[in-house]
């Protein structure tokens, strides 16, 4: 029986739950010093000089460093490099200017953590300050102060998309719809911070970084380039990774400058983030905003789409840099039949903390905004939501179905699925109450996944490519070890590239074993673990270098039945004659034969040694549906989902209950950031969520049980059928629950900003003139 | 050498330090104790990952001071291999009730207290399970299959 399919139990999910998970915050080194950062107190100003003549003087303080010791550092390098686009040339610490409170300018290393604490606390730069960019209408404006001198605006770039006669579409429409829909600023917030360790090496030239991330091996090529220091000098390992959520894909200074000062110091060093300085000195995500306008004809088909999006970059435009907007755009025709779109991306910088990559990667803001949009013209135009939605769905028999933006829909059954997820939801039964409405809401989504192709990348500036590659050595036992790219941050990739090896070899899920996360042991990946492209990318990788291993092993195995190739074949556990199964020879047998090597086949080597890369020819679009149904307390204006059924299709699942996990805790992180999550600044940009207890995460009472419907259409674009899962929970869900309230509210003004905090709950009810009744 | 006395047992071993005054439990139990299993997640005493038992009752490592567990009886996640905590474990595992494993020690600690609870009249009621895990912040699953975990270790008992 295949193991493709089979929810496989993930050997870590032992070690966690007996205490022996090994985090990089749990490694301790002989002679370890701890590295403290003194970050910024202000959103904008001149740096005028950092004095740390009596922080260095502090018993139990080994180093300190500012931006004048990192005089030859390259800038931090950006990821994503749209034609024409800005770039900020920062450096790991500020130079000449603080452009954002956590923004790190001095680096202090001290015998234990109080001694550093205490000394960079004592560090006080001195700063004339500069008129602060709150916020990207701030931002926007002709007479706003420029964060980067050598820009001409605070615009980082502004990626176009046009296809049809947008102008006469709209003038020929039967309804147009518009409005101004906002994804707030949210926090990754894994639960394990982000924290470093390095070491030098004993060739005293190499050093080995212990790092929380889901990218190595551009972690490796980032300090490489920032340092000078080629990349067979550096050791990149992930070990076990608390969380990541796209936040840890980039590289951050703190990185850089470990590894530049155990160099310098010649000892261990460890910087492990506190939750405080997560808030400002991590990535942010989301912070948004659509202005979307739909074209409609009186059947309720979408003729046009005009969009113009606004991504609020914060201070510094490097790793991901515009992407999220850029993909926002890409996607905002989402699984619908729209061929005429006028889109716009315009990312600006602001004295805030950057954003970066966020599960969902631009995908739910686009969602929001069009399936709100939907929303509000279904009743004007006649029509329930489903079926005004099935109108517009693209059709199977469309597939591949080119969108206006280039992205590709591969395959799917979009209205099936639709159809499916609602008959399992059948009706809001949930009894209204004279302070109490309740709604139900819909949301499709189309999602970009098994992020690649490498010819795809270039294209639109990603300076990676987009391949993953696997290596598969079966031992003179007969056991296999894969060695792959991809790095588990508790999404179980282990688990699943085990079982496609398992399967392609026809062995137990016992005799795999799998090495990842170390840039000397593993295989490479430059775009890594984010895009929603482990299982489809590396699975396939993992596919074609297992394939190529059986290949050799048949060959083998018809040398030592002293058989030709062709009259022999793969079977489970080992190979036989075709016409003559009793002539049979196992797996072990023919694996000690290969590496005594007494008599090698001719034309192969001794050794049982394969690797492949793939390279996906386009990106797989996953999809699915949303139904929620919520309950509004009329007096407080607060929200409970009461029940959320999820129609998914993400290809081939490889392990079910890894999937069921992907989807069910990504819609967590959605339902948090659609009702409360959100990372607020004042107007002078000084940000005041810097706590747990200012930034809300949902609770397990917060989630409903949540029912899944799946289907499997396979990907054409991946050789094991799987598309990407990671992200899908993320995406539909803001909008689905939205709608849903704006259903129970009836006649209320439009929800159209996040989070729907009870505030804007009453104040839409305010403008509600309908009696109060209930709905649903 | 300087710092208070403290004897506790910790895992069922006796354990006898000097602490300073104002070292939290969970940097004692990480540092001196080399018990990593214990995570630090905001040092604010939110996010429950650091939740520990003490005398059968769950705190957080991270605001308790380990001078005040002076004579306490401390059970850490490396110490649930009795019948209850292996129960928990196995469900864990089995319904794949952790993804990254960071809150997870602070999620056993909890449902193991929550299973203890003789005033709960059913420990397979869904709502009150839900209830008592509000106490730790999980960031991966969504909760479901933590639910899941905690009814069969309750179905099991």
């Amino acid at each position: 029986m295949s193991v493709i399919g089979q929810s496989v139990r993930r050997a870590a999910l032992d070690r966690f739950a007996t205490g022996r998970g090994r985090y990089v915050g749990d490694i301790d080194l002989p002679g370890m010093a701890t590295v403290v950062f003194a970050r910024s107190p202000v959103a904008h100003a001149e740096l005028l000089g950092v004095d740390v003549a009596a922080t260095r003087a502090i018993p139990g303080v080994l180093a300190v460093i500012t931006g004048d010791d990192i005089a030859g550092f390259a800038p931090q390098p950006s990821l994503w490099n749209l034609p024409g686009q800005n770039h900020s040339g920062l450096k790991a610490l500020a130079t000449d200017r603080l452009r954002y409170v956590g923004q790190p300018f001095a680096a202090v290393v001290a015998l234990d953590r109080r001694t550093a604490e205490a000394a960079a606390s004592a560090i006080v730069p001195k700063y004339r300050a500069l008129p602060v960019i709150a916020d990207m209408d701030a931002a926007l404006r002709t007479d706003a102060p420029r964060l980067y001198d050598h820009w001409s605006d605070n615009v980082v770039g502004r990626p176009r998309w046009q296809a049809g006669d947008i102008v006469a579409a709209f003038n020929n429409a039967a309804l147009v719809v518009s409005d101004r829909f906002t994804t707030q600023r949210v926090h990754p917030c894994s639960l394990e911070p982000r924290g470093v360790v390095v070491a030098p090496d004993l060739d005293g030239e190499s050093i080995t970084v212990w790092l929380s991330t889901q990218s190595i091996h551009q972690v490796r090529a980032g300090i490489s380039e920032c340092l000078g220091l080629p990349e067979h000098r550096i050791r990149v390992i992930a070990p076990d990774v608390g969380g990541s959520f796209g936040m840890k894909a980039c590289l951050y200074g703190e990185e850089v400058i470990l590894a530049f000062l155990t160099h310098r110091i010649g000892r261990p060093l460890r910087w492990i983030e506190t939750r405080a300085e997560a808030f400002v000195a991590s990535t942010h995500g989301r912070d948004e905003r659509v202005d979307l306008a739909l074209a409609f004809d009186a059947d309720g088909r979408i003729r046009a789409l005009r969009s113009t999006i606004v991504l609020d970059k914060g201070a510094d435009p490097y790793a991901t840099s515009m992407g999220t907007a850029w993909i926002t755009g890409a996607v905002m025709t989402g699984p619908y039949r729209i061929d005429t779109v006028d889109i716009e991306a315009i990312a600006v910088v602001t004295n805030k903390t950057p954003t970066g990559a966020y599960r969902g990667f631009g995908q739910p803001e686009a969602n929001f905004a069009l399936e709100r949009a939907l929303d509000m013209a279904a009743p004007r135009l006649g029509l329930d939501p489903a079926e005004f939605r099935r109108r517009n769905l693209v059709a199977p028999s469309e597939m591949p179905y080119p969108t206006p933006t280039g992205i590709v829909l591969d395959s799917g059954r979009y209205v099936d699925l639709l159809d499916a997820t609602l008959e399992r939801f059948g009706d809001n039964d949930a009894p209204p109450s004279s302070r109490r409405r309740t709604g139900v809401g819909i949301a499709c989504y189309a999602e970009t996944t098994n992020f690649g192709p490498s010819p795809l990348c270039k294209l639109i500036g990603v300076d990676s490519g987009g391949f993953d590659i696997t290596a598969i050595r079966m031992e003179p036992s007969g056991h296999v070890r894969v060695f792959v790219g991809q790095t588990p941050m508790g999404q179980g990739i282990e688990t699943v590239l085990m079982q496609v090896a398992a399967d392609e070899l026809g062995l137990p899920i016992e005799d795999i074993s799998i090495v990842h996360g170390d840039t000397v042991s593993s295989a490479y990946t430059a775009y890594a673990s984010g895009g929603s492209r482990g299982a489809g990318v590396a699975g396939g990788s993992t596919a074609l270098a297992a394939r190529r291993l059986r290949e050799r092993i048949l060959r083998w195995g018809a040398h030592l039945l002293d058989a030709p190739s062709e009259s022999v074949r793969f079977v489970q556990g080992g190979v036989e004659v075709t016409d003559m199964p009793t002539r049979r020879i196992g797996i072990a047998e023919i694996a000690a034969a290969a590496y005594k090597a007494f008599s090698t086949p001719e034309g192969l080597e001794p050794g049982l040694e394969d690797r492949a890369a793939y390279d996906p020819p386009a990106l797989a679009i996953a999809y699915g549906c949303v139904v929620a149904q919520v309950a509004v307390d009329l007096d407080t204006g607060k929200i409970t989902v009461e029940r959320i059924v999820f129609g998914h299709d993400c290809g081939v699942q490889i392990n079910p209950a890894i999937v069921e996990g992907q989807v069910i805790g990504g819609l967590a992180q959605a339902l948090g950031a659609t009702l409360f999550e959100e990372v607020r600044y004042d107007a002078d940009a000084r940000p005041l969520t810097l706590s747990l207890q200012d930034y809300l995460l949902p609770l397990a009472s917060d989630v409903p049980h949540v029912e899944l419907v799946h289907f499997e259409t396979p990907t054409p674009f991946s050789p094991i059928g799987a598309k990407g899962v990671g992200e899908s929970g993320t995406i539909g869900v803001p909008a689905a629950i939205a709608n849903a309230v704006q259903n129970a509210l009836g006649a209320a003004s439009p929800l159209v900003t996040l989070p729907l905090t009870g505030e804007r709950v009453l104040a839409a009810l305010s403008c509600d003139s309908a009696p109060s009744r209930a709905s649903g | 050498m300087n710092g208070v006395l403290i004897s506790l047992r910790i895992n069922g071993g006796a354990v006898a330090a000097r602490v300073a005054p104002d070292l939290t439990l969970a940097d004692f139990l990480r540092g001196e104790q080399r018990l990593k299993g214990t995570h630090i997640g905001c040092e604010e005493g939110v996010c429950g990952s650091c939740t520990v038992m003490a005398d059968g009752e769950t705190l957080r490592s991270c605001l308790t001071l380990a001078t005040q567990m002076d004579g306490a009886d401390i059970t850490t996640v490396e110490g649930f291999d009795d019948p209850a905590g292996e129960r928990l474990r196995k469900a864990f595992s089995e319904y794949f009730a952790a993804q990254c494993g960071f809150c997870t020690a602070g999620m056993m600690a909890v449902a193991r207290e929550f299973l203890a609870d003789t005033s709960v009249a059913d420990h397979r009621d869904e709502a009150a399970i839900r209830s008592r895990l509000d106490a730790v912040v999980c960031r991966c699953t969504g909760y479901q299959a933590i639910v899941a975990a905690v009814r069969a270790a309750a179905g099991a008992e």
